[in-house]
């Protein structure tokens, strides 16, 4: 089997693509370009592979319902923003880093172990609290929305609609 | 050859690596550029089988299983792309 290899204008065109989306809702890719494009390849890599951007960093298990918190941007990022200014892999930065106010430390994985991940790919079901619309919960970045579903894309991080969960 | 494989996992160093992780490409810049002596096995270029063998052996070490992944003598265990950390565990 040969291993698809992403040639460089469709890692040029990601890596821009990736960081105007990120730029225009407020998250930053990793300034370190040489790095952030070898993670941009490594998604391509993964593209090819499963069929969904598998966090270049994380063994993916190639099922998707089992991948699906690995997705990029992983169910993980925020939260690693917030506390390591960086996600997992380093592909995301924190504005704190990006203005050299903060060192990259290294980011121990978030993720559960497999044991401990419940059923992959399953909405948390709650009731609904007596609201006139099912609330949306984007697992990625917490974006709520009232509305019988979820939308196709996040419009706050852009993750896709099967990261949503029922909220209330 | 799944048992070519465990015989990797008695090695004096090795590396547990993914092919598309870049801090496992700065492990093993670092450890070609201390001319070490190591095996380096990349878990998602395994089959099936020795991906679950690969994992296996991670777990005792990690139950999250992170890469990149630095085993030393069989004894210590190194998570993530320090040099600092990496230098230590091998002096000795």
């Amino acid at each position: 089997m040969t291993e698809y290899q992403p040639d460089g204008k469709e890692t040029e065109s990601l890596y821009e693509r990736l960081t105007d989306e990120a730029e225009a809702c407020g998250y930053h890719l990793n300034p370190d370009v040489g790095f952030t494009k070898a993670l941009v390849e490594g998604l391509l890599t993964n593209q090819a592979r499963y069929g969904y951007w598998a966090c270049p960093c994380r063994l993916a298990d190639g099922e998707k319902a089992a991948d699906l918190d690995i997705i990029c941007p992983c169910d993980y990022r925020d939260a690693d923003l917030n506390e390591f200014g960086a996600c997992y892999c380093r592909l995301y930065v924190s504005q704190a880093v990006l203005d050299g106010k903060r060192n990259l430390q290294p980011i121990p994985e978030r993720r559960p172990p497999e044991e401990e991940r419940g059923s992959p790919g399953r909405t948390t079901e709650s009731p609904t609290a007596g609201f006139s619309h099912t609330v949306w919960r984007c697992k990625v970045c917490g974006y709520l929305c009232a509305r019988d579903n979820p939308p196709e894309v996040c419009p706050i991080c852009r993750a896709k609609k099967e990261r949503f969960e029922k909220f209330a | 050859m799944a048992s070519e494989l465990e015989s990797k996992f008695t090695g004096r160093v090795l590396l547990f690596a993914l092919s598309t992780c870049v801090m496992c490409r700065g492990v093993r810049n670092l450890l070609n550029g201390m001319d070490i002596q190591y095996e380096c096995v990349y878990v998602d270029l395994l089959p099936p089988d020795e991906k679950r063998m690969a994992k296996d052996e991670m777990r005792k070490w990690n139950p999250r299983c992170p890469f990149p992944m630095l085993i030393v003598n069989g004894t210590k265990c190194v998570i993530g792309d320090e040099p600092a950390t990496i230098k230590e565990a091998l002096q000795q």
